[in-house]
């Protein structure tokens, strides 16, 4: 009695995935044993109807709608534009947050100085000006008493708060001693 | 230059950026994975845009490749998740097959190679509608090995790789798929069966 192949065996064999020994063997078989043969036969049309058929072609126009979904997600970079500067996407959020804080500091550094710096600059400035505009008002309001270049009424000492006429001996800081006696 | 060191010497500049290098990779195994997916999947536009989702995930990954002689099976196993993602989203994962909607039409060159004589393009039409719905009924661990070990005659080695599986098990279910689709396309595969394509011996 004929001992046949298995039917796992003879589908291994058909993919000669079996090693040389093994193929050897169940060809010797095949020769002489017409049942398994065509248990051979039917496992192999069954592959070659599919590998016969079912190749399909792969659609020319699929590596442009790839690459321009590429060009989408990873943007060129921008000319004259450090990376740091660039979109934050894809990167981890600590570097993110360690980005923002860092962008924090540099303003509140820069704005602390510009200000310092404008103060300085500026105090003299502005004083003078502030100064200027308050000579103005008073010289508006009386030109001849804050005129300092007047010529009336300057012996007198009429308007001008300093003078000896104005002030109480008591409290005159000027008085000499001896002549105001 | 030998095939392995030509694939190194293009994984390398692809790694670099070489947008002509990640070209040819694609160019060189888009039509197998795309044929792999179409034979997991039975639609062509699922299988169009399963095969870009997977060659982008290719090109955003392929700096994690050590080594290139792995890229094959390594953009398999992608193609492979990204397939079972879809099942997944789909909840199709039956293991006893429940089909989804396919499209059984021939492609456009595979169409015009055939109008040349009508009645072969029938018979064709037929004997791939037939082909197809038989695959789509097989249990989707079946139809892994078959469309990898038999369509495509990868190494069960290299199947077991992609699948996860022992190579004894990819033995068992090509075997097993065979014996399924044999008795679903009985009347094709026997020679007095009218349309059939005969026995091969």
């Amino acid at each position: 009695m004929v001992k046949h192949i298995s039917e796992e065996e003879i589908s291994a064999w058909v993919d000669r995935q079996l090693d040389s020994g093994e193929m050897g063997r169940i060809e010797s078989h095949l020769r002489g044993c017409g049942e398994c043969r065509a248990a051979a036969g039917e496992m192999a049309a069954v592959a070659e109807a599919f590998r016969s058929t079912e190749i399909a072609e792969l659609p020319p126009y699929l590596w442009s709608r790839i690459a321009k979904n590429l060009n989408g997600s990873a943007s060129p970079r921008r000319p004259g534009l450090p990376s740091w500067l660039l979109p934050a996407a894809g990167r981890p959020i600590w570097a993110r947050a360690a980005a923002t804080v860092l962008a924090v500091m540099v303003l509140a550094m820069g704005g602390t100085i510009f200000i310092e710096h404008r103060s300085a600059a500026d105090f003299e400035k502005r004083a003078l000006a502030e100064m200027q505009i308050a000579q103005n008002s008073l010289a508006a309001l009386d030109a001849e008493t804050y005129n300092p270049f007047r010529t009336t009424g300057a012996a007198s000492g009429e308007g001008n708060p300093f003078s000896r006429d104005q002030l109480s001996p008591d409290i005159n800081p000027f008085r000499s001693a001896a002549g105001d006696r | 230059m030998d095939q392995d060191r030509k694939i190194s010497v293009l994984v390398g500049q692809a790694q670099g950026g070489d947008r002509g290098a990640i070209q040819a990779i694609y160019e060189s195994y888009a039509p197998r994975i795309y044929n792999f997916i179409l034979g997991m999947l039975g639609s062509r536009e699922e299988a169009e845009d399963v095969t870009q989702q997977t060659f982008l995930i290719v090109i955003r990954r392929l700096g994690t490749l050590r080594d290139a002689n792995l890229l094959e099976s390594w953009i398999y196993r992608i193609a492979r998740n990204e397939v079972y993602q879809k099942f997944r989203r789909q909840k199709v994962v039956r293991e006893e097959g429940d089909p989804p909607a396919g499209d059984d039409a021939p492609g456009p060159a595979v169409e015009q190679r055939l109008h040349a004589n009508p009645e072969k393009l029938l018979l064709s039409q037929e004997l791939r509608g037939a082909l197809r719905s038989a695959l789509r009924g097989l249990p989707v661990r079946l139809r892994e090995v078959f469309v990898l070990g038999v369509i495509q005659g990868m190494s069960y080695k290299d199947v077991s790789g992609i699948s996860g599986r022992s190579i004894l098990s990819v033995k068992t279910d090509v075997y097993r798929a065979r014996l399924t689709l044999k008795k679903e396309l009985q009347k094709y595969l026997n020679p007095g069966g009218g349309a059939g394509l005969g026995k091969q011996w």
